[in-house]
């Protein structure tokens, strides 16, 4: 039996940490005032579970105050889209108003927060939120969570297992217009799912509300990476949804005026394109917020939130990597770089060019780009190379990426006896609009031009046209360039290699990904089973070789990203756009200074 | 005149009848469809959640039925949702509405009475330093890309002078007040309204030109009659008949033009609603837009055409 838990206080940890704030706030000489020396909750918090202010920071400014920030970038969507349910890039917005069983600790915050310049911010330990602690059963099949006691809704009413049963039913619902409810997927293979779903069930029975404080989740075979995966479903109440229908439920009022959560923040006011407005939690279980108020401004176009920004209306807004140099020279502001976990993948549509169904001829295109000279000159560095999805290091230890090594690139095509010039001009579609993406686009054709011979040509496309150019109802790209989230762990290949994911009948319903390789899936469905860290390390590692090899798609480098914030800001934990999943940004202990 | 307008407005009936089905039919045919802005690529969609999203928006049906539907609705004031929000229809056009007409509306004003009289100026001081002026102002105006200038004016009158808010309707986390709106909308609507004035008065000054070497005005002025009563009564007069196209043409700008300054501002206005409602191929949003479009295109047309005669005796309506 494999028992995993939080709920053990750390408080010698804590107590060290505490002592030991003022000598690392020294050691951060010119980083933002206020943030080191309170960087102590920020650690406190998630690794003991104890409220933040059970470590009170020597320097910290008065409580109180109002964050404002834009959520802007290609993590978000926007604030028009509301639904915790379905938050996408924005879940990390949701946070302040909800809570999830499991979310990932920041690895080393306080590094993070004494040292803005560094590429910190990548995920550590998985922790318990709105859970205790959670085991799993003898035979491996189910999950059992604590949860947390005395957590109540900002309506004052308890929380308990009965919400999240309501949660993942509401999201199985066929009726529920609030679908597609990504995250649910987390339960996807739990008993009583697909009957459920059918109408053929009333209810999941696989997922038991043992009592007020203890949930389960009984799996058809074992699922190890279920409490990391079901991080990133919000739990939301049943006291206050179970009376609108479920075919009202996206249209229900209750999303724009009086939607409610377990987290540090309570819902204030939404001005329709304009704001959304929080007001700190008195009772959140971590202990009140120490700012009163934060409020999400919108803005449509990224240029106008950094001038906001710039001018001191924003606290905080998201920045490219051709911006970071300018706002280092912001004496008002610190750049806050943190890693993506996303890639950047360039996709060849085999169906309209053959040629690029040729394994080799794909190997030729990634010998053919200089990653290392891009990412040097074009992302100024803020970006890593990787050899296959994962980017992590113990995902994708001892897989070296392709080199650049344009002879061979020539060789390889020639050998399969292709003539890539002759294919005319290709367009290269995205949805990333800002200029920095086009620069990098650019200088990915002109190497395919100067080694292969291959005319591409980099097309921006707003957001909804580009996904339904490049992934469903047209697949009609030619090449195309865009975003894939690889972490926090390796379960994210399920979604991309296996064959159950692929068209027209799985859930990523692209042709250019209709990738089946029968030892890839073993390999994706063995390491799913394996309870054991190591090993289930390995069978991703043998996953990221293979694929490397295979390249269903071209996955070149990931990004590190920024955030710009003010200094007035202290002990604030973003990862910026990440797409690597749930995290605990101890937004309850965020300061500012007016 | 009544008659005129009374036939007009019936003929007006079947006119919107048929842009509606044409847009529906365009919309229809475009590629896409809901599923595609609803669906996370990296996190795909169940086959059958996908086909209970196409049978809960009705795309299922054939065309016609479709067409049929909306149009039942529609006439009961049922616009249906927002696809990514859950909005109704209805009340967040009229709040696009509402910001745009804000927006662009102030614009347009700023057009009209600051292009007209500068293009009368520029026309009577043709070839002055006045005019060479007003003309290279024209076309900066008409040059300028509105992102670049709202951007610039961003930086130079909000971030540097600090004179004016940068972007949004409103200053968040306060009541509405009606000179906290003012001071947002001021700068926008000055950049908005620079591009306007520039077109207004580059056509005045044309129609001006046309008219004020004709033998007639000669006449007036050898009568006697002071310059400014030949100018206004006279010249003006008779190149407002152009001057009156334009201004019809323009107003249906007023409503959703303005997506390039609206999006620099954040402001929330029709425009910026309808590029959404195509990303996320809404059809119901967009048919709720295109719906008020067309009515003020309708609209536009009626009043220019009623302006025509006032403004020219010999133009009658029977």
């Amino acid at each position: 039996m494999t028992h995993r838990t939080t709920a053990h206080p750390r408080l010698g940890l804590l107590l060290v940490l505490t002592i030991l704030m003022p000598v690392l706030a020294a050691c951060a000489g010119a980083a933002p005032s206020a943030a080191p020396a309170t960087a102590a909750p920020a650690t406190a918090a998630p690794a003991t579970a104890a409220p933040a202010t059970a470590a009170p920071a020597t320097e910290a400014p008065a409580a109180g105050g109002t964050f404002i920030g834009a959520w802007v970038g290609p993590c978000c969507n926007g604030n028009d889209w509301i639904t915790p349910l379905d938050p996408g890039g924005d879940a990390h917005w949701f946070n302040k108003i909800y809570g999830r069983l499991t979310t990932f600790q920041v690895l080393d915050p306080i590094k993070q927060a004494a040292d803005f310049d560094s590429n910190s911010g990548v995920y550590g330990e998985l922790i318990g939120d709105l859970a205790e602690s959670w085991e799993i059963s003898a035979d491996n099949l189910t999950w059992t969570f604590k949860l947390r006691p005395g957590v109540t809704w900002h309506d004052g009413e308890p929380f308990t297992a009965n919400d999240v049963k309501f949660t993942v039913e509401l999201c199985y619902n066929p009726a529920n217009t609030m679908a597609p409810c990504h995250y649910v997927s987390a339960v996807n293979g739990a008993v009583g799912v697909e009957e459920y779903k059918a109408g053929t069930a009333t209810e999941v029975t696989g997922v038991k509300a043992v009592d007020d404080l203890t949930i389960s989740f009984t799996f058809l075979a074992p699922n190890s990476l279920f409490p990391t995966t079901i991080s990133e479903l919000y739990i939301v109440p049943q006291h206050k949804l179970k009376d609108i229908p479920p075919a009202d439920m996206k249209t229900a009022e209750y999303w724009k005026t009086s939607q409610i959560g377990t987290g540090p923040f309570k819902w204030d006011k939404y001005t329709a394109g304009q704001s959304t407005e929080l007001v700190a939690f008195d009772n959140y279980w971590r202990g009140r917020p120490k700012l009163d108020r934060i409020i999400r401004r919108h803005f449509e176009d990224p240029a106008s939130a950094l001038l906001a920004f710039d001018a001191g209306e924003i606290h905080m807004t998201y920045i490219t990597a051709d911006e970071v140099a300018r706002e280092r020279e912001n004496p008002d502001a610190v750049v806050l770089p943190g890693n993506s976990g996303v890639d950047n993948g360039l996709q060849f549509n085999s169906t309209k060019y053959p040629e690029f169904g040729i394994k080799e001829v794909r190997q030729a295109l990634m010998y053919a780009v200089d990653r290392q000279a891009i990412i040097d000159n074009v992302y100024g560095g803020a970006a890593s190379m990787v050899p296959c999805l994962y980017g992590l290091p113990n995902l994708n230890a001892g897989v070296d990426p392709y080199p650049y090594d344009p002879a061979k690139a020539q060789a390889l095509v020639a050998a399969a006896g292709v003539d890539l010039a002759a294919l005319g001009e290709l367009t290269m579609d995205t949805y990333y609009t800002d200029p920095l993406s086009l620069n990098v686009m650019t200088a990915i054709a002109q190497n395919l031009k100067d080694n292969l011979g291959l005319t591409v040509k980099p097309l921006q496309m707003t957001d909804g046209a580009a996904w339904q150019k490049l992934y469903y109802t047209d697949n009609d790209s030619d090449v195309s360039f865009w975003g894939a989230a690889n972490g926090p762990t390796g379960d994210r290949g399920y979604f991309y290699f296996h064959s159950s994911a692929a068209y027209p009948g799985g859930s990523n319903g692209v042709e250019g990904r209709s990738y089946s390789n029968a030892t890839v899936d073993q390999l994706l469905s063995d390491a799913r089973s394996e309870f054991d860290t190591a090993k289930q390390n390995a069978l991703y590692q043998q996953v990221c070789e293979i694929t490397k090899d295979e390249l269903p798609n071209l996955y070149v480098w990931q990004t590190v990203r920024f955030h710009v914030v003010s200094k007035k800001v202290g002990n604030i934990i973003v990862i910026p756009a990440a797409g690597g999943g749930s995290y605990y940004d101890a937004v309850e202990t965020w300061t500012i200074t007016e | 005149m009544l008659t005129f307008i009374i036939r007009r407005l019936l003929i007006s009936i079947p006119v919107f009848l048929g842009i509606t089905m044409l847009i529906f039919l365009f919309i229809a045919l475009a590629p896409g469809s809901i599923v595609d802005a609803l669906v996370r690529p990296e996190l795909g969609i169940d086959p059958a959640a996908k086909e209970a999203i196409i049978k809960r928006y009705g795309l299922d049906q054939p065309l016609h039925i479709r067409y049929v539907l909306w149009l039942a609705n529609a006439l009961q004031g049922e616009l249906g949702y927002r696809v990514a929000s859950g909005a109704a229809v209805g009340s967040e056009v009229i709040r696009g509405l509402g910001a745009s007409l804000a927006l662009t509306g102030s614009a347009m004003v700023i057009g009209i009475f600051v292009g007209v009289p500068l293009g009368v100026l520029s026309a009577v001081r043709q070839y002055s330093k006045v005019d060479f002026v007003l003309t290279a102002t024209t076309f900066l105006g008409i040059s300028l890309p509105s992102f670049m200038l709202g951007l610039g004016g961003l930086w130079l009158l909000g971030l540097q002078l600090d004179l004016v808010p940068i972007a949004g309707m409103v200053t968040v986390g306060q009541e509405f007040e009606l000179l906290d709106f003012l001071h947002h909308l001021i700068l926008p609507a000055l950049i908005l309204g620079f591009g306007y004035m520039a077109i207004f008065l580059r056509y005045t000054r044309a129609a001006m030109l046309e008219v004020i070497h004709l033998d007639y005005i000669t006449t007036a002025r050898s009568k006697g009659l002071r310059g400014s009563v030949v100018l206004s009564r006279h010249a003006f007069r008779n190149a407002l008949i152009p001057i009156i196209t334009l201004i019809g043409l323009s107003i249906p700008e007023v409503v959703g033009a303005a997506v390039v300054t609206e999006a620099v501002f954040s402001w929330p206005g029709l425009g910026l609603m309808m590029v959404e409602g195509i990303q996320d191929r809404d059809f119901l949003l967009i048919m709720g837009i295109t719906m008020v479009l067309a009515l003020t295109v309708l609209l536009a047309n009626l009043l220019t055409d009623v302006a025509y005669g006032y403004a020219d005796p010999r133009i009658r309506y029977s």
